[in-house]
């Protein structure tokens, strides 16, 4: 949800930039072309110019005309006039300059204040006063538009404010629509989100098909229903290999009793020789070893398929793991080898919760393998607090565990050849109890199994 | 079996309930070795009822899984109006099957493939346990020999050579725990647990103590104790050559 609401938070202000970058090149577009269009022509008039060229006329000697200098006339050659014309004080011209012939050659009072704001015979026209008469300035017809407009005061006088609140303005329309959309968007995109999560969290969906998102619906709708067709073929075929797994060591059960039973009998039999007994003994303790491979191959599978139930309950590992050290020597199984178990005080009195038999195997295995392995060695367990682990070290004396041995029960080789039962098992009881396993190795040699269980 | 003082465990009458022949042949001979000889075997419900109908068992070695119903519901027949011990002896590992097994009363539950020599040891406890227990409850241990000294286990003295020292309440309590696993190593925690109850956490360093004190009155050479044995990191063994005395 999180990153469906960031993705809005995108799309928004992705809109608002969007929007404000087409504004700037329009602007910017505009500028550009009316500079090239007007380029090159001398389409203005500046005051100062046409002052110039009034200040130029002068009166004649003779009645009421006006002359021109030669260097008035080459500056009205400079300017975008195409003739010129002094109207004087009467109505008459007093000068005259390429004048067209439609152009009138009287003027009322009224002619003058129409001209002198728009248009004389559809000429634009610009006046200046001389003294008491006017100068009158024409262009080519159709060259450019003349406006006359007025503005209200108020309005010139407010115009920053006036400009600054349009834009902000238009921000906020632009945001507002933006966050619209958005939502809108959002809105027929949640479903899908949610339906996906859902799916990551191994959970049927069932999303409505419609809207714009129709497509996606159904495409998510029959993921799902894929995937839950995989999954429940998944845990049939789990929960057949697990009950194949149970079968067989169900049957292998009593004929083994019988072999055990027969072995242990002619071990004993006065009747038998010395190297007969010895046979009997060695078929006893190899019965013994097939017991304890079916017993970890039924709980490997079942821990693997979570079909182990776990009877948890909160105790101090502490004591438990003293009963089972001790359980050892009491038991006599130890053969040459000793258990030194240092439980240091961090760890004396911490309670972890868990199934009791299912860790009590776990420290079996792993003492059982020492004794298998490292004969007459001495296994040391230490135990102590690690922020909120409590952690067991195991080593020994011994060779110590090869190192494609951890690999296979890590998972991160595969050796059909080489034989981990014992180890997976305890991997996998530590697993479900929500702690690690880990081998250290130090020094390229002695591998050291580290157990990391939560503190309850 | 005879309900008299002299108690034979061997004349124990025992019905083993089991469909697989072979595997009922093994056992009877198993038993037989050991020095049991009233053994009846029944390889189907029916037939087990009808054993036991005729004569009472002094216990029962059943399957869990049997050709014309299972151990369970024969159990609870069984069981009705009798306190016959019984075991089941089953195929079957599953905690559920077992749990259920001990947890309708079951004297034990032994698992197949088993230790011959472990199914007799627990043959054995039960027996003991239900036959042997109320006349030794009778004529309770009295007194522990630990070497030269003897322990008088009723009135908390131990007897020097002569010389009696007292021990205290919780020196007697410990003594006790020691001396019933005598051989065996009994973890601190264990020890606490018998001397200050369930809440015994905390006590490791008084146990110390009490055993020190407790060295004092037994051992010859209290600071090399003969008896009285650490195992280091776990907890104290009682030396198992202490004999029981009168």
């Amino acid at each position: 949800m999180k990153s469906l609401f960031k993705i809005i938070r995108r799309y928004v202000l992705t809109a608002a930039l969007l929007t404000l970058f087409v504004l700037l090149f329009n602007l910017v577009l505009f500028s550009v072309w009316g500079w090239w269009t007007m380029r090159g022509e001398q389409n203005v008039a500046t005051r100062r110019q046409i002052e110039g060229v009034a200040q130029e006329l002068s009166r004649t000697q003779a009645g009421g005309g006006y002359q021109m200098s030669p260097a008035g006339y080459r500056k009205l050659a400079q300017l975008p006039f195409s003739w010129g014309m002094l109207v004087k004080d009467d109505g008459t011209l007093g000068w005259t300059y390429r004048l067209p012939p439609e152009i009138p050659r009287r003027y009322t009072m009224a002619d003058m204040s129409v001209l002198s704001k728009w248009y004389l015979k559809d000429y634009p026209v610009f006046t200046w006063i001389c003294g008491d008469d006017v100068l009158v300035l024409g262009r080519e017809k159709g060259s450019i538009a003349r406006f006359n407009m007025e503005y209200s005061l108020r309005l010139i006088a407010h115009v920053p404010e006036i400009f600054l609140s349009m834009v902000i303005l238009n921000l906020v329309l632009i945001f507002c629509l933006a966050l619209f959309f958005g939502y809108r968007f959002y809105r027929s995109l949640r479903p899908i989100a949610q339906g996906i999560q859902h799916l990551s969290e191994k959970e049927t969906i069932d999303l409505p098909e419609k809207g714009i998102t129709d497509e996606l619906s159904r495409r998510l709708n029959q993921t799902s229903r894929i995937l839950e067709q995989q999954n429940s073929r998944l845990a049939r075929r789990d929960q057949a290999r697990t009950e194949w797994i149970a079968g067989v060591s169900h049957d292998i059960r009593t004929p083994l009793s019988l072999i055990l039973g027969y072995a242990d009998s002619l071990a004993r039999s006065a009747d038998l020789d010395e190297k007969g007994r010895r046979a009997a003994g060695a078929i006893r303790l190899q019965s013994v070893k097939i017991k304890k491979l079916i017993e970890d191959l039924n709980l490997t599978s079942k821990l693997e398929y979570d079909a182990q139930p776990l009877r948890i309950e909160a105790f101090f590992l502490a004591s438990f793991l003293r009963q089972v050290a001790a359980d050892f020597y009491n038991e006599g199984i130890l053969g040459d080898c000793q258990i030194d178990l240092d439980i240091k005080e961090s760890a004396e009195h911490m309670q972890i919760e868990g199934d009791k038999e299912m860790l009590c195997r776990a420290f079996q295995n792993l003492i059982g393998n020492s004794i298998r392995y490292a004969p007459g060695s001495l296994i040391q367990i230490r135990v102590y607090r690690e922020g909120k682990w409590l952690r067991v070290d195991f080593w020994d004396t011994g060779p110590g565990i090869p190192p494609e041995v951890a690999a296979i029960v890590e998972g991160r080789m595969e050796d059909p050849s080489i034989h981990v039962m014992g180890l997976r098992v305890v991997r996998q009881i530590i697993r479900a109890h929500k702690g690690q396993m880990r081998f250290l190795s130090k020094g390229g040699k002695r591998n050291e199994v580290c157990l990391f269980l939560p503190l309850s | 079996m005879g309900k008299g003082m002299e108690m034979d465990l061997y004349a124990c009458d025992i019905l083993l309930v089991d469909d697989n022949r072979e595997l009922q042949e093994m056992l009877r001979e198993l038993l037989e070795r050991e020095g049991y000889l009233k053994l009846r075997q029944a390889y189907s419900c029916e037939g087990a009822r009808l054993l036991f109908g005729q004569r009472e068992p002094d216990l029962v070695l059943l399957d869990v899984m049997l050709p014309d119903g299972d151990g369970f519901s024969l159990f609870q027949e069984f069981r009705a109006d009798t306190g016959v011990p019984i075991l089941f002896l089953s195929a079957k590992d599953e905690d559920n099957d077992r749990l259920r097994g001990l947890g309708l009363g079951a004297d034990d539950y032994i698992t197949k493939p088993f230790l011959p020599q472990e199914l007799l040891l627990r043959i054995q406890a039960v027996l003991k346990r239900v036959y042997l227990a109320p006349i030794l409850q009778a004529q309770k241990e009295q007194t522990a020999r630990i070497g030269q000294y003897r322990v008088d286990l009723r009135n908390a003295v131990v007897d020097r050579n002569g010389q009696q020292v007292r021990l205290t309440a919780k020196e007697l309590l410990l003594f006790r725990k020691l001396w019933e696993n005598r051989g065996n190593i009994v973890t601190f925690d264990a020890l606490c647990r018998a001397v200050w109850d369930d809440d015994y956490y905390g006590y490791e360093n008084t146990l110390m103590v009490h055993i020190r004190r407790l060295r004092e009155k037994i051992e010859e050479d209290p600071s090399h104790p003969q008896w009285i044995r650490t195992a280091r990191g776990l907890g104290y063994r009682l030396e198992a050559g202490g004999r029981e005395g009168r």
